[in-house]
């Protein structure tokens, strides 16, 4: 079983970001965590969630490599999912890829995928590695360009890291004027999963598919 | 004995003390070669119990420390992490599920969120 948190967000969860907590009040915080040996039921929580929402919301994942590396022409023209596309599990309607400049001369690639109901069972079972950063759920109606969110992707990198890490609070600045919610599955060094939902307070279909998820894969509660 | 005659059980223990090296620096050796991490190769980041990274990847009083290393797959840079562990006793009858020091390594992978290799050493 899943173990569900509702907290709320604040700065002290992002004790590296110096950016003020100024809109964080609007996102509520949802930490679902399970042991591995209920990988069963984590999977099928992020199908639950995923193919609920795409009836009313659109959902893309955004991947960065983990560190700048030399420009060379092979990579500028393979980027990062030329092996997805070219074997058909991925098409290239549903992915938007990028090779950003660093200050260095070296350059890093990122990649962002459409999710839908054909795709989202390969993305979950082969594409949730290291490089996915996060991913963010918009309603249907909303003005998205996913080029311009990788294009504007070092904004919301971590200036001080070494690898790459995003900066979290920037990230919901920037989506909470989209009435966007934001995912991420943080990695645990003893084994635990977990998948952490930023979601916005202002989304009554958002709000009642995660409570129907809680229902469903909640702990029940031992007396 | 010859392999072919032990249970599936035995088999799995005498797989898992293959691993177990003279020293922690044999150990780290073959946990980079199972890798395939240059033994040239030094941590892009290490990180350690108690600090705000450490937090954030979940390390606690049972890690040493995490090395980070940079693996490429095609041309992409991927994460790879090889974690320190303390060794751990359960109490358990003659020591049963006991661990010795060891590494922890693998691609850190999201959604499985397990380093599944393991490289021991004796104290």
């Amino acid at each position: 079983m899943i173990n569900v948190q509702h907290n709320t967000v604040n700065e002290e969860q992002f004790r590296y970001s110096k950016l003020p907590a100024k809109g964080l009040e609007r996102y509520e915080h949802i930490r679902y965590s399970a042991l591995r040996i209920d990988h069963a039921d984590f999977s099928a929580l992020l199908h639950t969630l995923f193919n609920k929402i795409l009836e009313s919301h659109q959902l893309f994942f955004i991947y960065i490599e983990s560190k700048p590396q030399t420009i060379r022409a092979v990579r500028s023209h393979k980027k990062m999912l030329y092996q997805e596309l070219q074997s058909g599990q991925l098409l290239p309607a549903e992915v938007w890829e990028e090779e950003l400049k660093t200050s260095d001369g070296c350059s890093l690639l990122s990649a962002a995928i459409q999710g839908n109901k054909n795709n989202i069972p390969f993305i979950l079972e082969e594409q949730l590695h290291t490089n996915f950063r996060f991913g963010c759920i918009l309603p249907k109606e909303a003005a998205f360009s996913p080029a311009g969110m990788l294009r504007a992707l070092p904004d919301f990198l971590r200036p001080q890291s070494k690898l790459t890490r995003v900066d979290t609070p920037r990230l919901l600045q920037y989506f909470s004027a989209q009435q966007a919610h934001l995912f991420q599955l943080p990695f645990d060094a003893n084994d635990k999963l977990q998948f952490s939902l930023f979601a916005h307070r202002q989304d009554d279909v958002f709000a009642a598919v995660v409570s129907s998820i809680d229902q469903e894969y909640t702990l029940p509660e031992c007396n | 004995m010859p392999i072919s005659f032990v249970g599936r059980n035995t088999l799995r223990r005498y797989r898992r003390y293959r691993k177990i090296y003279p020293s922690r620096r044999a150990a780290f050796r073959a946990a980079k070669r199972d890798g395939s991490i240059p033994m040239s190769q030094h941590p892009e980041e290490t990180i350690y119990p108690g600090t705000d990274l450490g937090d954030e990847y979940g390390l606690d009083d049972r890690n040493v420390r995490l090395y980070i290393f940079s693996i490429f797959i095609g041309a992409v840079a991927f994460e790879y992490h090889l974690r320190e562990d303390k060794e751990a006793f359960y109490g358990a009858e003659r020591g049963a599920g006991d661990q010795l020091p060891h590494f922890n390594s693998g691609k850190a992978d999201r959604r499985q969120g397990k380093l599944k290799k393991h490289h021991y050493w004796k104290k």
